[in-house]
C-alpha cells in the first residue's frame, strides 16, 4: 500500500508504508529516526507545526556544534546539492516518525496500529508541541471503529497515558476503567492487571475510583430527595421507604455508588430488581405489588434516562482532582524532559568524543 | 584514614579518604576499575585521585566502616539499611552484605508494621535485594492488602513488585486453604488431638471433630475464598476462633475442648506459621 501526496505535481511515490518511505519533492533537510529510517522533508511543515523542534533542534550547525545537527555522511565524497541536506536525528523510532509526519504533511494520515503506536505518537506530538497535530490525531482517533479507548484496552491506555504524561487520554481510560471491575487488588490480579503500572500510577487510579463512587454516591442521594423517581409515576408500592421511594428501587439506587459494583448502570441489572420485586409477595396481605407491576414502560425509560443523566453528570466532576496526576506520578516522562535529556544525552556523547581521556573523572553508576 | 591514596566522593559531595587497596581487596568493581588506565593530573584535591558514587554520605560512611576495623555503623532506618544493602550488592562486597544481615538480624532491625511492611518489601524489589523481598513478603501477610491499608506506600512499588506480592499471598491462601481442608477431613497430624470431644455429636461419619471447631474452620475457608486482602488478618482468624471456643465451653462446660486448646492450641499453627 502507498500513499500518494495530493498537494504534489509529482507522480513519483511520496510516502509508502511498507518501508517507511517518506521523500517529499524538493526536501531541503532529513530526518533521521533512531532505528536510522531517514526521510526527507520540508522544513517549513516541521517549523510550521512544531516551536520545540524550530527553535532547538532544527538550528544551522554551525551555531550550536554540541546539538544533534549533523551533516550527510555522503557529503564527504564531494557535495551535491541532495548531499548537503541537514540531517536531523530524533530520538523516535521510524514507524512512530513516519506516522508523525504523515499527520503534518498534506498526505492521508496514518495511525499506528497498536494501543502501544499511538499512544507513542501522541507522546511524541505532545513532546515536540504540535498542538494543531496533537488535534489532528485526536481526531482521527475518535474516529476509530472500535472506539480506541475502550473495555479491552482501557487499562494498558491508562498505563500508557500516565507514563507519557497524556492527561486527555489518562482521564478517558480511567473513565472507561470505571464499569469494568471492583477495582481492589485481588480482581485486578485475576485478571492479570495488576503489573502492567508502577503502584503510583495505581493508587491514582484507585483514588480516582473513590473519587467518583463518594461524589457518584452524594449525587445519587441528593438524586433520590430530589424527585427524581417520581418520574415512575406516584406509588403505592407494597414496600416504600421513610421517603416514599419503592424499596426495591432505593436499593438498587444505594449500590450504584457503593464499593461493591462497577461503576455503570446497566438497564438489565434495573429491569431485573424490578422483575424480582413484582414476584415478590407482600407477606402481610399475600398479594403482589400491583403499582409496580403497572408502571408504563415509557415511565419507567423516562426515570432510566432521568438516573442515568445524574450518573453521567456526576463523572465528570471528579475531573479537576485528576489532571493532576501526571505531573505527580511521572515527573521523569515530562515532554521537556525527554527531550532536554535526548539532546543532553548526544551534546555529551560529542564531549565524551572529543575529550582527551585524562579529563575524564571516573564515575560509577 | 591515614595514609588514605584515594578519595571517594558521595553524591552530596562529601569526601572519603580510603585506601584503594581496602577497596580493591574488598570489592571486585573496585578491583575491576582501578585495572583500567587512571588519569595522571586533574582537579584532585592533594593529589589524590578522586572517584565519584552515586551513594550519599550516610551510606558511604557505613560502608567504609564495614570494610575497616572501627565499629560498624549500619543505620538504623529501613531505608538506610536497604540502601547500605543495595550499596554491598552493587560493589559486589559479599563479606560485608553477609556481616551486615547478620547484624540486622541479630539488633532485630528491619522489621517494619503496617503499611510499612509492604513499603519496605517494594523498596527492597526495585533495589533486588532478593533476602529481604522474601522476608517483607513473609513480614506482610500479617497484614491485609488492599489498597486501603497500603495507602501511599503503593507509590513504592513497580507494578512486578506487586503483582508477585499478591501472586505469593494469594499461593499462600491456597496452601492455607488445603491445610484447613486437610484438617477438616482428619487427615493431618492436628485433627487427632480433638477427635472425641464427648460434648457434641458428629455432624458425619467422615469427619469426628466438634461441631463448633468444624463450624469456624468452615467459616474460615469461605473467608478465605472471597477475601479482598488475598489473605485474612491473622487475629481476626483467631478472634473467631477463641469466640467459638469460648461460646462452646460456656455452653457445654467442655473440659475435652478446654484441655486440647490449653494443651498446645494445636490448631491454630496450621498455615499461618508455615
Amino acid at each position: 500500500m502507498s500513499t500518494i501526496s495530493s498537494m504534489t505535481s509529482r507522480s513519483a511515490t511520496v510516502i509508502c508504508v511498507e518501508n517507511l518511505h517518506f521523500d517529499y519533492p524538493d526536501a531541503d533537510i532529513i530526518l533521521r529516526s533512531r532505528d536510522s529510517h531517514e526521510f526527507h522533508v520540508l522544513k517549513v511543515y516541521i517549523l510550521h507545526n512544531s516551536p520545540i523542534l524550530g527553535e532547538e533542534v532544527l538550528i544551522p550547525p554551525n551555531s550550536l556544534p554540541s546539538t544533534s545537527v549533523i551533516l550527510a555522511e555522503s557529503e564527504v565524497d564531494g557535495p551535491t546539492s541532495a548531499d548537503t541536506l541537514q540531517t536531523v536525528e530524533l530520538p523516535i523510532d521510524g514507524a512512530i516518525l513516519f506516522s508523525l509526519l504523515s499527520y503534518i504533511f498534506p498526505v492521508t494520515p496514518i495511525l499506528p496500529s497498536t494501543p502501544e503506536e499511538i499512544m507513542e505518537l501522541l507522546s511524541v506530538a505532545q513532546m515536540y508541541k504540535m498542538d494543531i497535530v496533537l488535534t489532528h490525531i485526536r481526531s482521527h482517533i475518535a474516529e476509530q471503529n472500535p472506539s480506541f479507548i475502550r473495555k479491552e484496552t482501557a487499562y494498558i491506555v491508562y498505563s500508557l497515558a500516565q507514563k507519557y504524561g497524556l492527561r486527555t487520554e489518562a482521564l478517558q481510560a480511567a473513565r472507561c476503567t470505571l464499569s469494568l471491575f471492583t477495582f481492589t487488588i485481588r480482581e485486578l490480579l485475576s485478571e492479570g492487571k495488576l503489573a502492567i503500572m508502577p503502584g503510583a500510577a495505581l493508587h491514582e487510579l484507585w483514588k480516582y475510583h473513590q473519587n467518583v463512587r463518594s461524589n457518584l454516591a452524594s449525587d445519587l442521594k441528593e438524586f433520590r430527595t430530589s424527585q427524581g423517581y417520581v418520574k415512575l409515576g406516584d406509588s403505592n408500592c407494597i414496600s416504600l421507604t421513610d421517603s416514599g421511594i419503592p424499596r426495591w428501587l432505593d436499593a438498587y439506587i444505594s449500590t450504584l455508588g457503593s464499593t461493591q459494583a462497577p461503576v455503570s448502570l446497566d438497564f438489565i441489572a434495573f429491569y431485573m430488581k424490578l422483575t424480582e420485586h413484582i414476584q415478590c409477595k407482600n407477606p402481610e396481605t399475600d398479594d403482589k405489588c400491583s403499582s409496580c407491576t403497572n408502571i408504563p414502560s415509557d415511565k419507567i425509560h423516562a426515570f432510566w434516562d432521568t438516573l442515568t443523566a445524574a450518573v453521567d453528570n456526576s463523572i465528570p466532576k471528579v475531573r479537576a482532582q485528576f489532571t493532576d496526576v501526571a505531573d505527580r506520578v511521572h515527573n521523569l516522562y515530562r515532554p521537556n524532559q525527554i527531550l532536554r535529556s535526548s539532546l543532553w544525552e548526544r551534546e555529551q556523547r560529542l564531549l565524551v568524543k572529543t575529550a582527551h581521556p585524562a579529563t575524564r573523572r571516573p564515575t560509577l553508576r | 584514614m591515614p595514609d588514605a591514596d584515594i578519595i571517594l566522593e558521595s553524591s552530596d559531595s562529601i569526601h572519603f579518604r580510603v585506601h584503594k587497596s581496602v577497596l580493591v581487596t574488598s570489592s571486585p568493581v573496585f578491583r575491576d576499575m582501578f585495572s583500567l588506565p587512571q588519569p595522571t593530573c586533574g582537579e584532585f584535591p592533594d593529589g589524590l585521585h578522586l572517584v565519584h558514587l552515586y551513594e550519599n554520605a550516610d551510606v558511604l560512611n557505613s560502608l567504609v566502616s564495614m570494610l575497616y576495623p572501627v565499629t560498624p555503623d549500619i543505620p538504623d532506618s529501613n531505608d538506610g539499611i536497604l540502601a547500605l544493602l543495595a550499596a554491598t550488592q552493587k560493589y559486589d562486597v559479599v563479606a560485608v552484605q553477609s556481616s551486615i544481615r547478620a547484624e540486622v538480624s541479630r539488633r532485630k532491625l528491619l522489621s517494619p508494621t503496617g503499611a510499612e511492611a509492604f513499603r519496605v518489601y517494594a523498596v527492597a524489589c526495585s533495589k533486588r535485594l532478593f533476602p529481604e523481598m522474601a522476608a517483607m513478603a513473609c513480614h506482610t501477610l500479617g497484614y491485609p492488602m488492599t489498597f486501603e491499608s497500603l495507602g501511599e506506600a503503593l507509590w513504592s512499588f513497580e507494578g512486578w513488585a506487586l503483582r508477585d506480592l499478591a501472586c505469593f499471598r494469594l499461593s499462600c491462601n491456597i496452601k492455607l486453604s488445603s491445610r484447613i481442608n486437610l484438617f477438616l477431613d482428619c487427615c493431618d497430624e492436628y485433627s487427632k488431638y480433638w477427635l472425641g470431644c464427648p460434648r457434641y455429636a458428629c455432624k458425619s461419619e467422615k469427619s469426628r471433630l466438634p461441631a463448633w471447631l468444624e463450624a469456624h474452620f468452615t467459616r474460615t475457608l469461605e473467608e478465605l475464598r472471597k477475601s479482598t486482602h488475598i489473605i485474612p488478618m491473622p487475629h481476626m482468624f483467631s478472634t473467631d476462633y477463641l469466640m467459638s471456643l469460648q461460646a462452646h465451653i460456656n455452653a457445654k462446660h467442655c473440659q475435652f475442648c478446654a484441655r486440647v486448646h490449653a494443651l498446645g492450641e494445636p490448631t491454630f499453627s496450621i498455615g499461618i506459621q508455615e
